[in-house]
């Protein structure tokens, strides 16, 4: 199994990462690589300087060859204690034995343990059980990691619970009169001793430097904060590793599981991913542009495959690519990263409908 | 192409004691009968009780508004109750105006703006003091809900004396709060330096000066919300520090009251480790 750089973020403060919603209520429980990339690339900015990000990072992925890209990173899921957790692969797993009126039940999860995950992607048979799902139902585990976490059990459901999202009513006061307009907000807020993971390749042709960079920019990035209403503390964190850790993979396997969002390059790539056994979720990258040019613009959209989303393919070279969503007033591009992470699936594990 | 450099971050931590009770209004779970009429704020999963960083931050901006005499222009809400807030409005005042730099301007068209920075400050939600005997006394006292007391008000009619009770729910007296953490960052513009921004520092003092003689939480006009700040210590990290290179620099450390901060000295220090680079 191939081993990455693993880093661990330990959150000191409620996270909200966007997701589409009436208002700021609805809050994502996972980081996904293209918000990660845009905060280390606006972090990078602050410390080393406009050039040096080119120089560093972007002109590999716009301009260099896709074996040139100096790194490349997964999305940042959650963790509990030394228990991962990934995104269920989408589309029929062949290789899971549902019990009768389980469906619903497996269809509520969406994220699987580290256990769960590689079994799926080696294509063993594995049995869905229904009691092995915690967190209120979204999170699938093994019996075994089931019994690792339950210093999480909460005393009053009896369930195990890692993290919640709360609405939370927040108010303005009139400077004058002190007349308040409530308003409520979203934001995830994880138990003591979990966090976010992510892995990174990191390209060693371009030297130790690069590490540390990256390193400095994620040090700082914690004390910054990642998402929204970062001045009220939101996403601050502490950064622990790396470590080297393994991850599945099945080698020179047709179809693979992407634990990053996916933006296809051309037509052709388009068509190849979603051919025969792909399973996927698209899901819409929005939002807003921070920098000293452009505060309060909202970015182009742009369409991706979501983490977890199952194509067709070899895993290598890279699918995906980095895409402009500069809106049109801003002066200076703004890239979105959507390069595949592939985690190779056995020819026995998941397949379309 | 403007260059904006982060020069480093100031950090700010200690503890917020309650010196009276507390109230953060948070949103009733139900209506339950026998229900408390106005709950506080709690952490969905441990369920304590925590001082949210947004108010914390909107009451220091609120009374730097009031300290500095800024003008109250920004609506955010025109129908009654009209709400509204100081937010620079042009260029030339955003550059002279601590308020706007250290907290941000809130969207509007400041796009052709040259000299927009980041906002500088972020406050950090603050939780119940862990192993802290303040807290365990709070555990061991079996007050009326989880942490906090029941405290029963009530309007009385001028005439018959008839009374209209209600009840809040509040964090008594003594509990502590920790750890409390102020983020400023110190950045340059286009290679002028961060002069400003370090002097503006002071402004982040005052306001937790203000704020232990104003009140943060609601009914603070009846006693709530007198809080202290302990145990302060202030530090900086720069680039080189995040690079791994250098040890993280304090420049003050266990002060207990916020009156007592030589900020000038730390002006002049963090100066001198800025030109070290």
């Amino acid at each position: 199994m191939p081993r990455f750089a693993t880093y661990r973020l330990r959150f000191r403060s409620p996270l909200h990462i966007g997701e589409r919603g009436v208002g700021l209520e609805v809050s994502r429980t996972h980081i996904p690589a293209d918000t990660l990339f845009g905060a280390v690339c606006s972090l990078w900015r602050e410390l080393y300087g406009v050039d040096a990000l080119h120089r560093d990072v972007l002109d590999w992925f716009t301009e260099g060859e896709p074996n040139a890209q100096p790194f490349a990173l997964t999305s940042a899921f959650p963790y509990a204690g030394d228990v991962r957790f990934f995104p269920k692969p989408l589309g029929r797993l062949p290789n899971v034995t549902l019990a009768d009126g389980d469906e619903k039940a497996f269809k509520r999860v969406r994220f699987v343990s580290e256990r769960v995950f590689t079994t799926v992607v080696m294509g063993e048979p594995i049995a869905f059980q229904k009691q092995n799902c915690i967190n209120g139902g979204v999170v699938w585990v093994t019996e075994e990691e089931r019994d690792r976490l339950v210093r999480w059990t909460d005393d009053m459901s009896g369930d195990i619970v890692l993290w919640k999202v709360a609405v939370v009513p927040r108010v303005t006061l009139d400077r004058l009169t002190a007349a308040s307009e409530i308003w409520h907000f979203g934001e995830v807020l994880m138990a003591q001793g979990t966090g976010l993971w992510f892995a990174i390749e990191f390209n060693h042709e371009h030297g130790e430097e690069l590490t540390r960079r990256f390193e400095a920019v994620l040090r700082a990035l914690g004390d910054t904060g990642i998402g929204g209403e970062r001045g009220a503390g939101c996403g601050l964190f502490d950064v622990d590793g790396p470590t080297e850790e393994a991850l599945p993979d099945v080698p020179e396997a047709n179809r693979f599981v992407t634990l990053s969002p996916v933006c296809p390059k051309d037509v052709v790539e388009l068509e190849r991913l979603t051919g025969s056994g792909a399973a996927y979720e698209l899901m819409p990258r929005r939002g807003w542009i921070t920098s000293p040019e452009a505060m309060n613009l909202r970015r182009k959209m742009v369409w991706m495959f979501a983490e977890g989303s199952v194509l067709a393919g070899p895993s290598l070279p890279r699918a995906g690519c980095l895409v402009n969503v500069r809106p049109d007033v801003c002066p200076h591009d703004v890239w979105r990263y959507g390069v595949s992470f592939p985690v190779g699936l056995a020819a026995t594990a998941g397949s379309s409908s | 192409m403007p260059t904006l450099t982060l020069r480093g971050k100031v950090i700010i931590t200690g503890e917020i004691e309650a010196v009276t009770g507390l109230h953060i209004g948070g949103a009733a779970a139900g209506l339950d009968i026998g229900g408390i009429d106005n709950p506080i704020i709690r952490h969905p999963v441990t369920r304590e009780p925590y001082i949210p960083g947004s108010s914390l931050r909107g009451k220091m901006r609120s009374l730097l508004d009031h300290h500095l005499g800024k003008e109250a222009n920004h609506f955010i809400q025109r129908r009654e109750p009209v709400v509204r807030l100081h937010v620079c409005e042009d260029e030339a005042a955003y550059t002279r105006c601590p308020v706007c730099q250290i907290f941000g301007v809130t969207p509007g068209e400041r796009r052709g703006w040259k000299n927009l920075k980041p906002a500088r400050l972020i406050v950090r939600d603050v939780h119940l003091a862990r192993d802290h005997e303040a807290t365990e006394r709070l555990r061991q006292a079996k007050t009326d809900l989880p942490f906090t007391e029941v405290k029963w008000e009530a309007a009385i009619d001028r005439i018959t004396a008839a009374a209209v009770p209600r009840q809040n729910e509040r964090v008594p007296a003594g509990a502590v709060f920790a750890p409390f953490e102020l983020v400023y960052g110190l950045y340059d513009l286009n290679g002028t330096g961060c002069d400003r921004d370090l002097d503006w520092l002071r402004y982040v003092f005052k306001a937790m000066e203000l704020l232990e003689d104003d009140y943060l939480g609601g009914y603070g006009s009846r006693g709530a919300g007198k809080i202290r700040f302990r145990q302060i210590k202030v530090e900086f990290k720069s680039r080189r520090y995040y690079e791994g290179e250098v040890a993280l620099e304090t420049l003050a450390e266990r002060i207990d009251d916020v009156r007592q901060l030589p900020v000038s000295e730390y002006i002049t220090r963090l100066q001198q480790l800025i030109r070290e680079g």
